[in-house]
């Protein structure tokens, strides 16, 4: 079974999203926030991260330089509200598959998922 | 023993007048050591005078001892005064030259007491008078001289030293004259010598006397060009006025009786311009006491006028100062009212049961221009008898006016060009008219008037443009918190497209095979998500209340706030600036038993988002730059009561001001934040003026550079 983790600090989003993709026979992980992230991640080694870029203690790109810091090949997509430039540079420097810009529909995602999921 | 001598009267009455001198400068200044120099004089002069009424030499000697020993102390006397003047008393020299002086005198004290080596009594025309002897005499003289000279010497040096004043140097000057004239007086060392002329020496110390104690007594000291002058002129006028007369009757009567009687006017003369002053002085103050009574109390309203900035309460307070110091029947100020146009009642105070005031005069009447082009105040008597002389129609039509204005006097009040205020005068309670003396004070009184009415409007434009500087401030902080505003309310619609797409998609696969069980569940799952959705909507709801809050102007009134309530107001608002899991914030005070402040919720709550947002910049600057390991930003809020006040601390442990930027704290635009996308620059300044200006409270900061800042606010407390 493919492996999704959903690193978000919003709890409706985490819940629903994780409800959504059981019933795709997805196991999916949810953690709020990076440090809960990273603890996943090297336990479950997810196929996908959707990682959230605003969050209180960690934010994404934080996240996301542990786990290159890690050595961790995991595939990312970005999530993100209102970010800038800087943000979007320093993410692709550090490797993520793509970004997707808050707010967008389930739907949407799932086609996304899929997707990475089935290359 | 004694006789009748004529002469010996200038002596006496001389003596009085130095007496009288010498008192009063002991009175003024109790401390001078001019007093022992007078003392000698009158010394000199009255034993001079019972040596003239002397009959013969054994009455005569006692006396010619006692004026001679008052003769020789003079100088070093005068000069210990000059030392004690100029303030070289503690000069060691100059001490040892007093000590000298003083001994020396002392010895020739002995030889004219107990001898007769210096002088000895002689009967000359006039009286018995002091008989040099030589060798000691002369010997006195060059005494005498040397310490005269060198005081004249310390005097003129002191002139050019610069640790006198310019008032001592005045008074040193008149010293100067003193010695100078006085040492004319030195005439009366000639006739010792056996030479016959009456020893008239003694008027002209007696000038230079009166002289001293002018300078020493008098606070504000003519300029001694024009005393001098003054002087001069008198002098010459009263030489010939009485000179004449004499020296005509000299010539065509001799000598004789008639001699007396003109002395005696010409001393009147003297004296008489001086009484008639002073009468005339006496006279028209009590005359005019009431008068300069309210004229001393216009005085004094027309100071303290500036400091009033409420232009309401100033012209209240000009009606009712007019009213009550001139004892008037009423007084009224119209002032140019932007809007209307026109000039509006702005303050009036009347006596009881007046009623029908004019309450605005139109830019166009015509005693609006008669102002613009005569800028003086009008008296209704005048124009009325100016109308009726003149017959000019125009006269008649401004006395109309003023007559349903019921002003018995009126004053244009102008601020450069513009006539901004007219005030209206009622007549006088006592009934009697404006004089010329009224207008010339009221002309001063309208001047100042004029800039206390300006100073107020100004300040009430500042205010006004403060609110809008308050509200630009709170519109460019919100662009500030835009970040994560969007974030926030962006967070709700994501949550709630999630939500409902879920709940879709439980729908959708499960329309086919619906057991009862499998419905059960999924509409327990469809509840499950409309509630969220409700929720995500009320939060969504509350942050965008929460912004209106924010930016809408409120009240400008003033209540019984409670701190705590503005703390948390403003950390639901600053939560979308900052991060606020990395500050703690701690409340050191008890919400059931701290003070209430008196002030302005809306604008507190701006003065505290402004302190809490500063304080963690601060903190942020000093987490980055430090690199301290476990360091915890903190915000410790205290509140406590303080006299009558509220005190607020807002303690961070952030970067802390560098002593060279602390003065600069509280301008506008000034910051020392990294990014200037964080702030207006205009915090400190707001809350400067919110708390001073607004709530009459004081903002203080005290700051320790890397260590951490303490803002304190003293607030008023509310009452009740």
């Amino acid at each position: 079974m493919a492996k999704l983790l959903i690193v978000d600090d919003e709890s409706d989003i985490r819940e629903f999203a994780r409800n959504f993709f059981k019933k795709r026979q997805i196991d999916v992980f949810v953690a709020s926030g990076g440090i809960q992230a990273l603890d996943i991640i090297a336990k479950e080694n997810p196929n996908l991260v959707l990682l959230d870029v605003r969050m209180e203690e960690m934010n994404g790109i934080e996240v996301l330089r542990e786990l290159r810091k890690k050595n961790q090949s995991s595939k990312v997509i970005m999530v993100s509200g209102v970010e800038d430039e800087e943000t979007i540079k320093e993410a692709n420097a550090l490797g993520v598959i793509g970004y997707i810009h808050k707010p967008f529909i389930l739907e949407e995602l799932e086609k996304i998922v899929l997707a990475q999921f089935n290359s | 023993m004694y006789y009748f001598n004529l002469f010996a009267l200038p002596n006496f009455i001389l003596s009085a007048w130095i007496l009288f001198i010498s008192i009063l400068v002991l009175l003024k200044k109790s401390k001078t050591l001019v007093y022992l120099a007078y003392f000698c004089t009158i010394a000199w002069f009255f034993g001079c005078g019972m040596a003239f009424l002397s009959v013969d030499y054994l009455t005569a000697l006692p006396w010619i001892k006692f004026l001679f020993s008052g003769i020789i102390l003079i100088c070093p006397s005068l000069y210990h005064f000059i030392l004690q003047f100029l303030g070289l008393l503690k000069l060691r020299k100059e001490q040892i030259r007093l000590l000298i002086s003083y001994l020396v005198s002392f010895v020739f004290l002995y030889f004219t007491i107990f001898t007769n080596l210096l002088v000895y009594p002689q009967k000359c025309w006039w009286g018995y008078y002091p008989h040099a002897v030589l060798p000691l005499h002369p010997i006195f003289l060059v005494w005498f001289g040397i310490v005269y000279f060198h005081s004249v010497r310390l005097l003129f040096v002191s002139l050019y030293k610069a640790e006198y004043s310019s008032r001592q140097k005045l008074q040193i000057r008149y010293f100067l004259i003193t010695y100078i004239v006085t040492i004319l007086g030195g005439i009366d060392f000639i006739p010792d010598y056996g030479f016959s002329f009456y020893p008239f020496g003694l008027f002209l110390t007696t000038i230079g006397i009166s002289i001293t104690a002018y300078g020493i007594a008098r606070h504000r000291l003519l300029d001694i060009n024009v005393a001098l002058t003054r002087a001069s002129i008198f002098i010459f006028v009263y030489t010939l006025v009485l000179g004449i007369p004499f020296f005509v009757g000299l010539k065509m009567l001799g000598f004789g009786i008639w001699l007396f009687p003109i002395a005696l006017m010409g001393v009147f003369a003297t004296v008489g311009p001086f009484i008639y002053f002073y009468f005339q002085r006496q006279a028209e103050d009590r005359l005019l006491q009431e008068q300069r009574r309210y004229q001393a109390t216009l005085r004094q309203a027309s100071a303290g006028m500036g400091k009033i900035k409420d232009l309401k309460k100033l012209l209240n307070m000009i009606v009712y100062v007019l009213t009550h110091a001139i004892q008037i029947e009423h007084a009224l100020v119209y002032i140019y009212n932007e809007n209307q146009k026109k000039y509006v009642l702005g303050a009036l105070k009347r006596k009881a049961g007046q009623s029908d005031f004019v309450d605005s005069i139109e830019m166009n009447s015509l005693i609006v221009d008669y102002f613009l082009e005569n800028r003086n105040p009008i008296i209704y008597e005048e124009i009325k008898q100016k109308a009726l002389d003149y017959k000019d129609p125009k006269l008649i039509h401004i006395k109309e006016i003023i007559l349903t204005l019921m002003g018995a006097l009126v004053v244009p009040i102008f601020i450069d060009q513009n006539l901004t205020a007219i005030i209206v005068m009622g007549k006088k309670e006592s009934g009697s008219l404006y004089s010329e003396d009224d207008l010339s004070v009221f002309s001063i009184l309208a001047n100042q008037t004029a800039l206390a009415i300006e100073n107020a409007i100004f300040y009430e434009q500042m205010k006004l443009t403060h609110e809008q500087l308050f509200q630009a401030e709170k519109m460019a902080t919100i662009g500030t918190m835009a970040d994560g505003l969007s974030h926030q309310i962006n967070n709700r619609f994501h949550a709630l497209g999630f939500i409902a797409g879920d709940a879709i998609d439980t729908i959708q696969m499960n329309q086919k095979e619906l057991s009862q069980d499998k419905m059960k569940e999924v509409l327990k799952e469809l509840e499950r998500a409309f509630i969220r959705v409700q929720e995500n909507v009320v939060q969504g709801g509350e942050i965008v209340q929460g912004l209106l809050r924010y930016t809408r102007k409120g009240d400008a009134g003033f209540t019984a706030v409670d701190v705590d309530a503005v703390l948390k107001s403003a950390l639901e608002m600053v939560q979308f600036k900052i991060k606020m899991h990395e500050l703690k914030i701690v409340r050191e005070y008890d919400v059931t038993t701290m003070p209430k402040v008196k002030g302005n919720f809306t604008q507190l709550q701006e003065v505290f988002f402004n302190l809490i947002d500063n304080g963690y910049d601060a903190m942020m600057q000093r987490k980055k730059e430090k690199q301290e390991p476990g360091f915890q930003p903190t915000l410790i809020v205290r509140v406590f009561k303080q006299d009558n006040l509220v005190q607020i601390i807002f303690e961070d442990n952030g970067m802390g001001v560098k002593d060279e930027d602390t003065h600069k704290l509280f301008t506008p635009f000034f910051t020392t934040k990294l990014s200037s996308k964080k702030g207006t620059g205009l915090g400190l300044y707001v809350i400067k003026k919110i708390v001073e200006d607004n709530h009459q409270g004081q903002v203080e900061m005290v700051s320790k550079y890397m260590q951490g800042t303490q803002m304190k606010l003293r607030l008023p407390i509310a009452i009740g």
